[in-house]
């Protein structure tokens, strides 16, 4: 809206003109309350005026008309003007009498020395001017105005509507609040990453031991036939082996241990617990994980990475690791 | 103690799938899901909550970290079956505070307080024996399970891990958190409602508030986008300039100044239509959907999103004939039909030529001495197509993206989804609601409320569409 439209409204309303964005509607509902409300002070301080003169001032009025109008006639209009008010102030509605009395006419016979005797009693319109005053122009301009004040608030009901954001709120109010996702927030944990793998690049020409973590017997030969591993102790170990099973081939082990793991498979804590536990009793552990069968033995580039860094967490000197890729090593 | 509402716990290996599956299930994007294993250290609930009340929770758990020493401990108090559950808790109790069972003690506390079991498998890789461990301790727990196999790679190996699961689980399903869509999320809460009777009723009444909340997410999305329109197409920008002579530098700036203010505007309510399917993620850095090297002014823009020059000129005649045929109306056609084709052709020629045009500028003169060079509201009767058709973009791979992906998603802008939803008709219907806009007053209520249910039809059509 330009700032031009707001010329007629409220002061207030004015402040930072060129931001407010009013719905039309609602800015012509205040011009039309506004208005009726200074045409209500206006019929307010006529009001007042037309007592002031009463009190002050001795008021006669006369009728007169172009018209062929007969007393009786405008009689009968004046107590139909009268009508709001007749019930209660029977006295404010002019009677026959004083119509005919206070009849007025440039010229004739009428202009009598009958309405100059009468003269005084003209002073008694002032009931029926003021009782008009007040209906016509104070009490309708009021109810106008109250029309207006209900426009106006018909108009901002409409008005807030159209605002963005009260749909939603009224929706919400209306529709249930569905909501699925966590009360807390979480706490992110990230694994600091320390300490150095000591990689190698090729394998030994025999190893004291080759162990397979939950990997059968069969699967080892496999492994070490495909990548010429000679070692003539196989285990499985993890897997479904009891502890008790593991604490024995741990205590068998010794020298220098080939550990293949699944490389698609997270190292977990029982996994490290083993590794721990044999590094204590060999020299040397060297951890290769190792892909899928349909992946030809060779892991994923993300689970070497998965499996080099919890390695390297244990910073732990006896470990090693090796991991193949395609051609290099099959 | 059990719950009066149903509660799941999500249980597994480390990094099979469990927190992605929560995520996708529970819709929510806040959930930290990476490849680095253990990441998941506590416990985390997922309820769904209807005005406060909570219709059943999901548990996100920390994955089996030391199974065999579990099983182990508690195969030492060999009891008989009906006494096993008392033996899982009681290594709870012994071991609660005991750094070394953390992972174990979360996810076994859930179970033991009453929650469901869902245990997560990754059918993409081979089954293996150390499971048995974990699926030994969840049975010793007694708790109604059933087991999901979920497909973190291409590879399959349903066929092994069912074998092994069957003697496991009652119940094993397929879910892939990652291509889930409303139809699959409602089949695997049916199947987790079948656990237990008395889970029948909340689980049910759950799945019918869940569609709710989808038509709820999909009707304020339409809404949102029908603001958009209402606001870009209305939109007068405003630029004080030192006379009435106005240079073309200030007719560039206000130009400048008013494609950014449009921009803005689309780039909020994309904002507010995340927010709206939770993929607001505070976590998130970078936008989900970016329009990178395709903004919307750009050529390309026009050519994926908008109307052919063909197309609006059809639009154009129709519309102006509509205009002229009302004229015609007026005079009780003695105007001999003129108005409806002098209308056709003026809006048609007026289609053709504002093409490229955004928006005329003009020069005001406001108090004395000060001018101002004004811009808005758009012209370009081909704009209105091109932001709706990004904006249904939009809100339509956010509405089918899973909450389980954590990537920037990937996609080849064309036009075949505008050629799903943009017939001839719903143009027509479409076009009457631009004009209303585009004529910078107020809109009623009822004008917007008519083009959001324009937009939610799409909407719903679009997804519908894919389920199918």
């Amino acid at each position: 809206m330009d700032g031009k439209d707001f010329a007629l409204i409220p002061n207030v309303l004015k402040y930072d003109s060129e931001t407010i964005k009013l719905n039309p509607l609602l800015v012509n509902w205040m011009l039309i309350k506004r208005a009726q409300f200074v045409a209500l002070f206006f019929s307010l301080g006529l009001g007042l005026a037309l007592l002031l003169m009463i009190a002050t001032q001795d008021i006669a009025f006369a009728w007169s008309t172009t018209l062929q109008v007969s007393p009786q006639g405008f009689h009968s209009v004046l107590v139909c003007v009268s009508s709001p008010w007749s019930f209660y102030f029977p006295s404010a509605v002019p009677s026959l009498e004083l119509i005919e009395q206070s009849h007025y006419f440039r010229l004739g016979d009428n202009l009598s020395q009958k309405m100059i005797n009468d003269a005084s009693s003209l002073g008694a319109w002032w009931k029926f001017l003021l009782c008009a005053t007040i209906f016509y122009a104070i009490f309708l301009r009021f109810c106008l105005y109250l029309l207006s004040v209900l426009g106006f608030q018909l108009a901002i009901t409409k008005s807030i509507l159209s605002m963005e954001g009260v749909k939603q709120i009224l929706e919400d109010m209306n529709e249930p609040i569905i909501s699925t996702h966590a009360i807390e927030s979480m706490d992110s944990y990230e694994v600091v990453h320390t300490g150095e793998l000591q990689i190698i690049d090729a394998f030994r020409d025999s190893y004291n031991g080759v162990q397979g973590w939950a990997m059968p017997v069969e699967k080892l030969l496999v492994l070490n036939d495909i990548l010429s591993i000679n070692s003539q102790v196989l285990y499985e170990v993890g897997g479904t082996n009891s502890l008790k099973v593991d604490s024995e081939i741990i205590a068998k082990s010794q020298g220098e241990i080939l550990l293949y793991v699944k490389g698609w498979e997270p190292p977990t804590m029982d996994f490290i617990d083993y590794l721990e536990e044999l590094l204590i009793e060999v020299d040397r552990v060297t951890v290769m994980p190792i892909g899928t069968e349909e992946n030809s033995y060779i892991p994923m580039p993300k689970s070497i990475e998965v499996w080099s860094r919890k390695l390297a967490l244990l910073e732990h000197n006896k470990v090693y690791f090796k991991h193949f890729t395609q051609g290099s090593d099959i | 103690m059990i719950d009066s509402h149903p509660q799941f716990a999500v249980v597994g290996h480390p990094n099979k799938g469990k927190s992605s599956i929560v995520s996708a299930l529970a819709l929510d994007d806040s959930v930290h899901i990476s490849d680095v294993p253990g990441t998941t250290t506590k416990q985390r609930s997922f309820p769904l909550k209807v005005d406060g009340v909570i219709l059943y929770e999901l548990l996100d758990t920390p994955g089996f970290q030391r199974a065999r020493r579990v099983l182990a401990w508690l195969q030492k108090h060999e009891v008989s079956a009906d006494k096993r559950q008392d033996i899982v808790q009681k290594f709870i109790n012994v071991h609660q505070f005991d750094p070394k069972f953390n992972d174990e003690i979360q996810l076994l506390t859930p179970v033991m307080a009453g929650a469901g079991i869902i245990y997560v498998v990754d059918a993409s890789k081979p089954y293996g024996e150390e499971y048995e461990a974990e699926m030994e301790i969840l049975r010793w727990t007694g708790q109604p399970s059933m087991a999901l196999l979920n497909h973190i790679e291409d590879t399959d190996y349903s066929v092994q891990w069912k074998r092994a699961l069957g003697q496991y689980f009652k119940m094993v399903r397929t879910f892939n958190p990652m291509k889930t869509d409303r139809l699959q999320h409602i089949s695997i809460l049916e199947s987790m409602s079948q656990l237990k009777e008395e889970w029948i009723a909340p689980v049910k009444k759950s799945i019918v508030l869940f569609e709710r909340y989808q038509k709820q997410m999909i009707h304020q999305s339409a809404s949102k986008i029908s603001r958009l329109l209402e606001e870009s197409l209305g939109l007068i920008e405003k630029r004080s300039c030192d006379s009435d002579k106005v240079e073309e530098k200030d007719k560039e700036a206000v130009e400048i100044q008013y494609k950014s203010h449009l921009r803005l505007l689309e780039k909020e309510t994309q904002k507010k239509i995340e927010k709206i399917w939770n993929h607001a993620s505070v976590k998130k850095e970078q936008a989900l959907l970016t329009f990178d090297e395709l903004d919307l002014f750009s050529e390309e823009s026009a050519a994926v999103f908008g109307l052919t020059r063909k197309e609006l000129m059809i639009t154009g005649v129709t519309s102006g004939a509509m205009t002229g045929a009302g004229i015609d109306l007026v005079f009780a056609g003695h105007t001999l039909l003129l108005g409806g084709i002098i209308g056709a052709v003026v809006g048609g020629t007026g289609a053709y030529f504002g093409f490229k045009e955004l928006s005329e500028i003009k020069v005001l003169g406001q108090r004395v001495g000060t001018y101002s060079v004004q811009i808005g509201p758009m012209k370009n009767k081909n704009f209105p197509y091109i932001l709706l058709g990004r904006a249904i973009f939009h809100a339509y791979h956010i509405a089918t993206r899973s909450h389980a992906i954590r990537d920037i998603e990937d996609l080849s802008m064309d036009s075949t989804l505008k050629e799903q939803w943009l017939t001839d008709t719903l143009r027509k219907s479409l076009e009457s609601s631009h004009k209303i806009f585009r004529s910078g007053d107020t809109i009623g209520v009822e004008v917007g409320e008519s083009y959001t249910l324009l937009v939610e039809d799409i909407l719903e059509k679009l997804i519908q569409r894919i389920e199918e």
